[in-house]
C-alpha cells in the first residue's frame, strides 16, 4: 500500500495494489497502522483520506470490515473519505453494502 | 511402364513392388533379383508417373515401394509425404548411388522404411524388401483393426439406443477416444421385472489387448447375468480370472491388466440403486435443485489387482427426474491438466456433443474419455447440467485464494459463452459462502466437509450455486442485521449481505447451513 500526502489539497492518498481479501487483510491492517504512525502523516495536516482502489477487482466481507474500521477511525478524526473505483463489481459492492453513504465514490469504470 | 505382362502372370501370388527407377542397368539388376527371389515389379520412370498411376489404381495392390532418391531433380520426399498424407500404409524403400548422410536422414525422417545403397547392397535389398512387405501387411492389419475398434463407440451408441426404448430410463453417452484402440465400454443388461444393470468399464492400456479384455469382460458378464449369477459374484469371478490366471501368466512381461468398472444395479419399480465401484471414479447422483451425492467415498480397487477385490456396494434410492453420472478416469486426468473441476469437463463435453464441435483442448487428454448419464425420467429430458461439484474440508479455508482461482477457471471453462466479468461477479459470493461454510459450518476441521455445486439451468441461462455444510447453521434476522450493519457500522458479518445483493436470488435452508444462489447469465 503506497501513501502520498498532498499538503496543497490536505489529502492523504492510500493506493491499494492488490485485492482486499480475508487472506491479506491482516497485513493491510498492519501496513495501515505503520502508515498512520509515519511522522509525515502523523504531523501533517490532512482533511481528506483518498482511497485509490482503481487497481482492485475484489473485496470480500473481511475487506469490507477493514473498510468499516477505517471509516470509523476517520469519522472520529473528522476526516472526510473518498475512494476511486474502476471495477464494476467493486462499485456494486460498495453500493449495496451502503458504504457509499460513508465514502464519496469516484467511479470511472463501465456500467 | 514395362514388365506388365510378366507381372500379370504373378499378380495373385508374388509380393508386388512399385519400382520408381529410370536407370536401365539398375532396373535390369532389380528384375533379376525379383525373378530369382519371387517378387513382382511394376516399373515407373518418374515420381509423376507413379503418382498418376496410384491415383487411378490405388495403393492397396502394392506391397512395398522401391524408389530412387532423386529423378530429374525431383526428390522422393514429396512423394513419400503425399503417400503418408493419403493414409497409405506402404513401406517405402529409398535407394541411391550417390547417397549422403543428409539424404539418408531426410528420407528416413519423412517416413521412409529404409535407405539402401544402390551400388553395393543388392543382397541387402532383398532382406529389406522382405521386411518392407511384412511391414506393409502389418500396418494394413493394424489400420483395419484400429478402424474396427474406433467404431466401437458408434456401435455402443447404436446398441444402447436400440434397447433404450424398452427401458424406463434414458442413457446418454459421451465418447472421446484418444487412441485408436482401448478398453472403455458401456453396457446395459435387462434382468426383467424392471431390473437393469449398467456398467462402465475401463481396461488398463490403450491397445488391442485392452480392447480384447474389455470385450471378453462384457461377454462374460452378459453370459453369467443371463445364467442368473449375481453381479458381485461375476465381478469377483473376473477379478480371480485376472489376478490368478491372466496376470499370473503374463507376470514376466510386466503387462498386468486391470479393469476399472462402475456397475449400477437398478431396480426401477423399487426406485433403488446399488452401485459397485471398482477402481473407477465414484459415480455422482444428481437431483435437480439438491446437493449431489457421491456413491461412496473411496474408489475401491480395480479388478485384477488383488485376489480379494473388496467389493462393497453402496445402496441408495432415486427419484424421477434425477440422474446418475458415471465416467472414466480419463475425465479426471484431463480436468487436472486443464486445472478445472471434473464436472466442468463433463458438462463442456456434453454441450460440445450437442453441437458436434471438436474441442481443441482435447489435445491435453492422455486417456480415452467416456461419460454416461442415466436419466431416471424418460419422457422429459432434464435441462439442468451440473458444471461444478467438489467437497472441501473445513481446514481448506486458508487456501481460499487458490480455490477462488480454480472456481473461476472451472466456470469460465464450463460456460465459455458467458461474459468473464459476469463470472467474476459470481466468484465473490461463492468465496463468501464457502468461507462461511468452512470456517463456521465445518469449524475449520479437516474431517468436516462442505459442498460447492454449480448447475446450469440451460433453458433459463441461470447458474444455480448450492453451498452446503454439515453444521447447525445460525439463527439470523437478515433484515435487522443489514440495517444494524449499516447504521452502527459493525465490523463483521457482511458476507451474507454481499451474497444477497450480488446474486439474483438467495435462499437459505437449515438456518443458513445450506444456501442457494441464482445468477442470471444473460448479461
Amino acid at each position: 500500500m503506497r501513501h502520498l500526502l498532498d499538503r496543497d489539497t490536505a489529502t492523504l492518498t492510500l493506493a491499494f495494489e492488490q485485492d482486499i481479501l480475508s487472506t491479506n487483510v491482516e497485513n493491510l491492517r498492519k501496513e495501515l497502522s505503520q502508515t498512520f504512525s509515519d511522522p509525515t502523516v502523523t504531523n501533517g495536516t490532512w482533511q481528506v483520506l483518498y482511497l485509490d482502489l482503481s487497481n482492485i477487482r475484489l473485496i470480500d466481507s473481511a475487506g469490507l470490515n477493514f473498510m468499516v474500521s477505517i471509516i470509523k477511525k476517520m469519522t472520529e478524526k473528522g476526516v472526510q473519505m473518498k475512494a476511486l473505483i474502476s471495477n464494476a463489481n467493486l462499485f456494486r459492492t460498495f453500493k449495496f453494502t451502503r458504504l457509499d453513504k460513508h465514502i464519496q465514490i469516484d467511479y470511472n469504470g463501465g456500467a | 511402364m514395362i514388365g506388365l505382362k510378366s507381372q500379370l502372370l504373378n499378380e495373385t501370388t508374388l509380393p508386388k513392388v512399385m519400382v520408381i527407377e529410370r536407370d536401365p542397368v539398375s532396373r535390369c539388376l532389380i528384375e533379376n533379383l525379383f525373378g530369382e527371389h519371387g517378387f513382382a515389379g511394376v516399373y515407373f520412370d518418374s515420381f509423376e508417373e507413379a503418382r498418376s498411376h496410384l491415383q487411378q489404381a490405388g495403393n492397396e495392390k502394392y506391397d512395398t515401394v522401391l524408389c530412387e532418391y532423386s529423378i530429374d531433380g525431383e526428390e522422393c520426399i514429396s512423394f513419400i509425404k503425399e503417400l503418408k498424407e493419403l493414409g497409405s500404409n506402404l513401406a517405402i524403400i529409398v535407394f541411391s548411388a550417390l547417397e549422403s548422410q543428409a539424404q539418408i536422414h531426410k528420407a528416413m525422417s519423412h517416413g521412409a522404411f529404409e535407405f539402401v545403397r544402390k551400388t553395393v547392397e543388392y543382397s541387402k535389398l532383398l532382406e529389406v524388401l522382405q521386411a518392407a512387405v511384412k511391414k506393409t501387411h502389418w500396418q494394413r492389419h493394424l489400420h483395419t483393426t484400429a478402424k474396427a475398434v474406433e467404431g466401437i463407440g458408434q456401435t455402443q451408441m447404436a446398441l444402447l439406443n436400440r434397447s433404450s426404448d424398452e427401458t424406463p430410463f434414458k442413457t446418454d453417452l459421451i465418447i472421446y477416444p484418444k487412441l485408436d484402440a482401448g478398453g472403455d465400454f458401456v453396457s446395459r443388461f435387462d434382468l426383467g421385472s424392471e431390473k437393469y444393470i449398467t456398467m462402465l468399464t475401463d481396461v488398463s492400456g490403450h491397445d488391442l489387448r485392452a480392447a480384447y479384455i474389455s470385450a471378453y469382460f462384457q461377454g462374460m458378464v452378459r453370459g453369467l447375468v443371463e445364467g442368473g449369477k449375481h453381479i458381485i459374484d461375476i465381478f469377483n469371478r473376473f477379478n480371480s480370472f485376472l489376478a490368478d490366471e491372466w496376470n499370473h501368466e503374463s507376470e514376466e512381461s510386466s503387462m498386468n491388466t486391470s479393469v476399472a468398472v462402475s456397475g449400477v444395479m437398478l431396480d426401477y419399480s423399487e426406485q433403488r440403486l446399488k452401485i459397485l465401484c471398482c477402481g473407477a471414479p465414484i459415480p455422482l447422483y444428481y437431483e435437480p435443485g439438491k446437493v449431489g451425492v457421491t456413491a461412496g467415498e473411496q474408489w475401491g480397487y480395480p479388478l485384477g489387482w488383488f485376489p480379494d477385490a473388496g467389493i462393497s456396494p453402496i445402496e441408495m434410492g432415486f427419484t424421477e427426474g434425477a440422474c446418475l453420472y458415471l465416467w472414466t478416469d480419463g475425465v479426471d486426468s484431463l480436468a487436472d491438466e486443464l486445472e478445472v473441476n471434473f464436472m466442468s469437463v463433463i458438462s463442456r463435453l456434453a454441450q460440445l456433443d450437442k453441437d458436434g464441435e471438436k474441442p481443441d483442448w482435447f489435445q491435453y487428454a492422455d486417456d480415452d474419455i467416456m461419460v454416461t448419464r442415466l436419466q431416471f425420467c424418460k419422457k422429459t429430458e432434464s435441462d439442468e447440467l451440473p458444471v461444478f461439484f467438489e467437497k472441501y474440508a473445513g481446514s481448506d479455508f486458508d487456501k481460499i485464494d487458490q480455490l477462488q482461482n480454480y472456481w473461476q477457471q472451472s466456470l469460465e471453462f464450463a460456460l465459455p459463452s458467458t461474459d468473464v466479468g459476469l463470472l467474476a461477479g459470481i466468484i465473490l459470493p461463492l468465496r463468501e459462502g464457502m468461507l462461511n461454510a468452512m470456517v463456521h459450518g465445518s469449524s475449520k476441521s479437516p474431517t468436516k466437509y462442505s459442498t460447492l455445486q454449480a448447475d446450469l439451468i440451460e433453458n433459463q441461462r441461470v447458474l444455480r450455486v448450492i453451498i452446503s455444510d454439515t453444521g447447525p447453521g445460525h439463527d439470523f434476522d437478515f433484515n435487522r442485521h443489514e440495517e444494524e450493519a449499516d447504521l452502527e457500522l459493525f465490523e463483521a458479518h457482511r458476507g451474507l449481505i454481499m451474497m444477497k445483493y450480488m446474486a439474483d436470488e438467495l435462499t437459505l435452508e437449515r438456518s443458513g447451513a445450506q444456501i442457494t444462489l441464482k445468477f442470471n447469465l444473460q448479461a
